[in-house]
């Protein structure tokens, strides 16, 4: 991985976070918001491999964690798993059809948020309870789904760009 | 590969330990700690890009977020146009208000200058179809609305009462075919004004020499089922008919197609019907289309020959 490439990953997933902070959560649609970060993380994983996956959402997570209420490290433990298991799955296809990464982002936050209320739940935070989890994971992982596409483009195009410009240089 | 992918693995167990380490110190410590510090850090050097990227994309976060509440929005949005609503009517009631207060003034200067008792009345409905021209009051024999009572408003005759009901009433305009109104000019000629529907109505004057010029007022007369001396309208064209009759087209005072409030006379002025004559009511509105068109006061004539006789014998 190039310097370049890293510095393209660092502002993808700090892009994602001031979006997701700014104005995404503000979105909330039937009591659940989208996860970009989560997206921009698989993606991350899907185009660049399971390393790249998982330092960017240990980072991600971080840094969420650092700006949120809960208990520090557990979003950067979720997205850390959640990447680098996307990069190692993404290894066994050959090639991605326009619909891999919805089928990823979606199984991902499915087990994401799954995660993340397992362990808030683990200690103790009332916010957590069964219904509010299903209900958040189901509009959650439809809601990242439809993020796909655009953030999946976004990403490979910038990781093609970058690839050209090594080649070139 | 096969050693990448071991050393991922690797890196991986060392960023859950260190996951797993924060979250039970972070868990144990609570506030005042490094970690706190480290939020706090966070939050310095993140905070200030997020509200410059708020400030910037305030109204797509908006946007986004009404997107979000639409369901609450759809309410708000419904109460308010509600409110709106309600609002439009009350101030178009006022508007009304305003207008009715000044014709209601108006219609009691020319009361007064009749000593006529007048009962207000407003138009709550009128003729459906294309034939009739008739209205109806939302006063009735309850408030003392009797059959054929006169109708008038500030500007001059609207029709005679025709039915009554304990509620409302009908009356009949003065323009419908139907009408035949007892009328006489100012210089004492009598006629009769018939209504002509959309077209002008028409003085038929009896007597084939009658002095009548353009912009004549023309009143009605106190010998027929109307109160007398209350302005109609004026001359406008004039037409001698081959049955030696005088055919008057008059130009109404009143618009009988935007009636709102009439006064119905209940009852006929206290003086004598002659002193009613007076086509000027005593309160003089400023726009009033009579100040211009009146004639001379209708006594005139009459001392002009008796003073002749009088002088006669004397020289």
């Amino acid at each position: 991985m190039s310097a370049n490439r890293a510095l393209v990953v660092v502002l993808f997933v700090f892009t994602a976070l001031l979006v997701q902070t700014t104005v995404l959560s503000r979105l909330g649609f039937l009591g659940a918001r989208p996860d970009l970060v989560l997206v921009v993380v698989v993606c991350l994983a899907l185009t660049d491999g399971p390393g790249v996956g998982m330092f960017a959402g240990f980072g991600a997570g971080l840094l969420q964690d650092l700006l949120s209420d809960h208990t520090l490290g557990m979003l950067a433990l979720v997205l850390c798993c959640v990447g680098y298991a996307a990069g190692i799955v993404r290894a066994y296809l050959d090639r991605l059809a326009i619909t891999t990464p919805m089928l990823f982002v979606g199984v991902a936050t499915t087990g994401a948020t799954l995660g993340f209320g397992a362990l808030l739940a683990l200690l103790g935070d009332p916010r957590v309870s069964p219904v509010g989890l299903v209900r958040s994971v189901a509009l959650t992982a439809l809601y990242d789904v439809v993020l796909t596409p655009f953030v999946f483009a976004a990403v490979s195009a910038l990781s093609d760009r970058v690839d050209d410009a090594k080649r070139v240089g | 590969m096969y050693r990448d992918s071991r050393r991922l693995r690797l890196i991986l167990a060392l960023l859950v330990v260190i996951s797993f380490t924060l979250i039970t110190v972070d868990y144990r410590s609570g506030e005042g700690t490094a970690l706190a510090g480290l939020r706090r850090g966070a939050a310095t050097v993140v905070g200030p890009v997020q509200r410059a990227v708020t400030r910037v994309v305030r109204p797509i976060g908006q946007a986004l977020s009404s997107v979000g509440d639409l369901g609450t929005l759809d309410e708000e949005v419904d109460r308010l146009r509600k409110e709106n609503a309600q609002l439009r009517t009350r101030l178009r009631a006022a508007e009304d208000l305003e207008r009715r207060v000044a014709e209601l003034d108006r219609l009691l200067g020319a009361s007064g200058g009749r000593g006529a008792e007048i009962l207000p009345a407003t138009v709550i409905a009128e003729t459906p179809n294309n034939f009739e021209w008739t209205i109806t009051l939302d006063r009735g024999s309850r408030d003392g609305v009797r059959a054929d009572m006169t109708v008038i408003t500030g500007d001059g005759l609207v029709g005679r009462v025709l039915d009554v009901a304990p509620f409302t009433s009908q009356v009949l305009l003065a323009i419908d075919p139907q009408s035949a109104v007892a009328a006489r000019l100012a210089n004492g000629q009598v006629g009769l004004v018939r209504g002509n529907g959309i077209e002008p109505m028409v003085l038929e004057l009896r007597e084939p020499d009658v002095k009548v010029a353009k912009g004549d007022v023309v009143l009605t007369s106190d010998q027929g089922t109307y109160v007398g001396g209350i302005p109609i309208g004026v001359a406008e064209t004039i037409t001698r008919q081959p049955t030696l009759t005088m055919r008057v087209t008059i130009k109404p005072y009143v618009r009988y197609t935007a009636l709102d409030i009439v006064g119905v006379i209940l009852s006929a002025p206290r003086e004598t019907p002659a002193a009613a004559v007076r086509p000027t009511p005593s309160a003089s509105a400023a726009p009033d289309p009579r100040a211009t068109s009146t004639p001379k006061p209708t006594p005139t004539p009459t001392p002009a020959p008796t003073a002749t006789p009088a002088a006669s014998p004397t020289g």
